[in-house]
């Protein structure tokens, strides 16, 4: 666990620059592999940049706005530059809307786009889980085995190893996949698929996840979510392909 | 596939069964400086007089945990702000523990900030270790249950920043 690092002398959070690593890493792959599928990978990466901007200006002023009681005293102080003052609900729809509209104004918002985007969104939730890992937010539950991790003065299954691990099998995976002749879109439900049941399998070891009814909301949601991205994958395999309209034959 | 994605609901609803959190292994009463856990308790003097200061003591209040020293300049910077919340917010506790300086140090520290906030001193760092504050200031929100709701670290914090922090734990 280091929340905080040096670097170059210079304290940095370190959960945050394993998000923008992880970040800047899925966007460069992504749009990397949208090129060698001839989709505009420079309209990837636009979105990306301007989603993220967008995503944070809504985040700030969406914090502001509900906490605008304590802002009224000093306005300006909504201008510091601070992570703590971000609210996701707000940050998360913007800046998906402005990638969306970016995407959809460059002409590239098909399946295919999944499937490049799968290996990059993996890439960011290795970001997520190494600060979730250095932040030390994962509690995983008491274990003796020799893999432990002490946490908290208790030995403690490593969760957001577990899910790095994962995580790296399934942007490898996707690579893979990606060079495989599958209809579009099969590469991005693969994806969601197996991180869904990678989440129920590994949230079975943590110790913090949220519960309904005695049950992880985590594991609820990542089976029912995994059960029916591999119907849809089956059913995507199963169906024809596209329909080639063959013309009237000419003879010359 | 059908039979296969049938197959995943039985094994991972089977999964989420079994490996279902017993009773005994909650974690939200057991002390850990993290978000979502109790604040660990300590007892440290009190600057301007050496009594006791016990953290257990302002059960059932908000308190904002706040890691600093002299020599710290966003430490000095946020200072000011720490004192306005203060005063904005009675019902709330602002606490400010010192580390590992010497009293006449921090006394003459807060005569020329004309400060007024509980100020407590950690000369051994041994609240430091417990919190295992890696940086300097970093502050923790504790609700009135005593758990702990958000961490900042560095700094310096705004007065609308913790207010609007406290705001949301009441």
């Amino acid at each position: 666990m280091a929340p905080i690092i040096q670097v170059f002398g210079v304290s940095v959070q370190a959960g945050p620059l394993a998000i923008l690593i992880g970040f800047l890493a899925g966007l460069w792959l992504s749009s990397r592999l949208a090129a060698s599928r001839r989709l505009d990978g420079g309209a990837i990466n636009d979105a990306g940049f301007y989603g993220a901007i967008a995503g944070l200006i809504a985040a700030r002023a969406g914090y502001v706005l509900v906490h605008w009681p304590a802002y009224a005293v000093e306005p300006l102080s909504a201008l510091m530059p601070s992570l703590s003052a971000l609210l996701p609900w707000t940050g998360w729809p913007a800046g998906l809307a402005v990638a969306g509209w970016i995407v959809w104004r460059k002409g590239i918002a098909r399946a295919e786009l999944l499937d490049v985007l799968a290996p990059g969104i993996a890439l960011l939730a290795i970001g997520l889980a190494a600060a979730a890992l250095l932040n030390g937010d994962t509690l995983g539950q008491p274990t003796t085995l020799p893999w432990a991790v002490t946490l908290w003065g208790e030995s403690r299954h490593p969760v957001p190893v577990y899910e790095l691990a994962a995580l790296v099998v399934i942007v490898l995976g996707c690579v893979r996949l990606l060079g495989w002749d599958l209809p579009p879109g099969a590469v991005a439900l693969a994806a969601l698929a197996a991180y869904a049941f990678a989440r129920v399998g590994i949230d079975g070891f943590r110790a913090d996840a949220p519960l309904l009814a005695g049950l992880r909301v985590t594991q609820l949601a990542g089976t029912v979510i995994g059960a029916a991205s591999l119907w849809m994958f089956g059913e995507l395999l199963a169906s024809p392909g596209p329909e080639i309209e063959h013309g009237p034959r000419t003879d010359s | 596939m059908r039979r296969l994605a049938l197959l995943a609901i039985l094994i991972g609803g089977a999964w989420t069964w079994i490996s279902r959190p017993a009773a005994h292994e909650a974690v939200a009463g057991s002390p850990a400086a993290r978000v979502g856990g109790l604040a660990p308790d300590f007892t440290l003097p009190a600057l301007d007089d050496g009594r006791p200061v016990r953290l257990a003591d302002y059960r059932g209040r908000v308190v904002v945990i706040n890691f600093w020293a002299t020599w710290c300049p966003p430490c000095r910077v946020e200072m000011p702000a720490l004192q306005q919340a203060q005063r904005a917010m009675p019902d709330a506790v602002v606490l400010a523990v010192n580390q590992q300086e010497a009293a006449d140090a921090v006394s003459r520290f807060v005569r020329e900030q004309q400060l007024d906030l509980p100020i407590v001193l950690d000369m051994t760092g041994d609240v430091n270790r417990l919190y295992r504050v890696r940086a300097l200031p970093t502050t923790y929100f504790v609700d009135s249950d005593g758990v702990i709701r958000d961490i900042v670290y560095g700094g310096p914090l705004t007065r609308a920043l913790i207010e609007s922090k406290v705001s949301s734990m009441r």
